[in-house]
């Protein structure tokens, strides 16, 4: 972690977002990155990639109708083009199912890597884990599910945080933390070819806020969620 | 007593539908054990019958679990209840709603009607005791109005039975 030195002259504002709303994080960024590169090879990556995730679940035992339809809502999602308003919040739900199944299955393939960080979060197995922490709607996402996801996808993330621990002199520090995927070699030599992570995220206590690159500044725009898993009086 | 009916609810999305239909037919194929689903035309809901497994509490006995799916299943969870009789456990109301973690805030899309069966039993199949929830009367007072147990605010904090 390293402080941001020219988090100054970014001009950050954002909106909060909601719960479900923390996930959705490679959504718009990844698929405009996509878009504008046009590149077919990394279509192929992608379709590879989809591939790789729907054999991870098949050999963890996941009946196939449990998650095709979201790995072909994620495909549709990225192929057409901006449906209305609507439609987008009820595809990105779609869509964070699709990532749940993602980080879930990942962690469960490489569980032995995982179980020490999860056991430091909670007395579960990583089966278990997996059951109730990654795959119902409006879990949060912490560390574990972040790394999991930018290792899983290869899409590296920037985390910005505020440091409060600075503000007896009246100014607060934005720090940032990149969750480089393991996979990627710049991510370990960290030299030659540094990794520069399109998706930029605030961390606000219980959330995330997706950052935009929009004309030099970073904004912070809000999506409404259709459904999100509250059962109250 | 059943609940509301579907209905009155708005139909199943297409995701829902075909997800559904996908799931009737790997349960005829595999149904899972002590279970028999109800044939009937309606997709929206199905009734099961449970019979209690050889051994515990509940052997010989068949009680109706009856499963409402909403418009965006598999992204919302199911309403299942027992069609009273209830088995008297001690997270069944006398009314056949269920408190079962799974079947409201721990629901995820991953799970199916056949693995929330194979939950419901193994929740029977531990108990040791046959009664009522020590807050049933109150509870099932509060639900005369129809109220379905998916707008319940459940607590969780029993993970022995």
């Amino acid at each position: 972690m390293q402080n941001l030195e020219d988090a100054d002259t970014h001009k950050m504002t954002s909106t909060q977002a909601s719960q479900v709303e923390d996930w959705p994080i490679f959504k718009d960024d990844d698929i405009e990155h996509i878009m504008e590169s046009q590149d077919q090879a990394e279509v192929d990556q992608i379709k590879a990639n989809l591939e790789q995730c729907r054999m991870t679940l098949q050999d963890l035992g996941y009946a196939e109708f449990t998650f095709e339809d979201f790995i072909t809502s994620y495909v549709e999602f990225r192929l057409t083009t901006r449906p209305h308003q609507v439609e987008i919040n009820a595809a990105a739900c779609l869509v964070v199912m699709f990532f749940r199944f993602v980080t879930s299955g990942e962690i469960q393939k490489r569980s032995e890597f995982f179980e020490p960080f999860i056991q430091g979060l909670t007395s579960a197995s990583t089966q278990q884990f997996c059951k109730s922490a990654v795959e119902p709607m409006g879990e949060e996402s912490y560390h574990v599910h972040i790394t999991t996801l930018s290792d899983a996808r290869g899409v590296p993330i920037r985390v910005l945080y505020l440091d409060r621990s600075s503000c007896d002199n009246g100014t607060v520090n934005v720090n940032h933390h990149d969750f480089l995927p393991v996979d990627r070699p710049s991510a370990n030599n960290g030299g030659a070819e540094a990794v520069n992570p399109f998706i930029t995220l605030l961390y606000l206590t219980g959330h995330y806020d997706i950052l935009h690159w929009l004309g030099g500044m970073l904004l912070g725009l809000k999506l409404n969620m259709p459904f999100t898993c509250s059962f109250q009086e | 007593m059943s609940g509301p009916s579907p209905s009155s609810r708005k139909g199943l999305s297409k995701i829902a539908c075909n997800r559904l239909q996908k799931e009737l037919v790997e349960w005829q194929v595999n149904p899972p054990v002590g279970f028999k689903h109800k044939a009937t035309d309606n997709l929206q809901r199905w009734v099961i019958e449970v019979n209690g497994a050889p051994g515990t509490l509940y052997a010989n006995e068949t009680y109706q679990l009856q499963v409402d799916f909403p418009e965006h299943y598999p992204m919302e969870a199911p309403q299942v209840i027992f069609i009273p009789p209830a088995p008297l456990h001690p997270h069944i109301y006398s009314n056949g709603h269920i408190c079962l973690d799974i079947l409201y805030d721990s629901w995820s899309p991953a799970m199916t009607v056949s693995s929330i069966c194979i939950s419901i039993l193994s929740m029977l199949s531990s108990s040791t005791v046959k009664q009522r929830p020590a807050d049933n009367d109150r509870y099932v007072k509060n639900c005369r109005n129809g109220r379905s147990p998916k707008e319940t605010r459940w607590w969780f904090h029993d993970d022995k039975v």
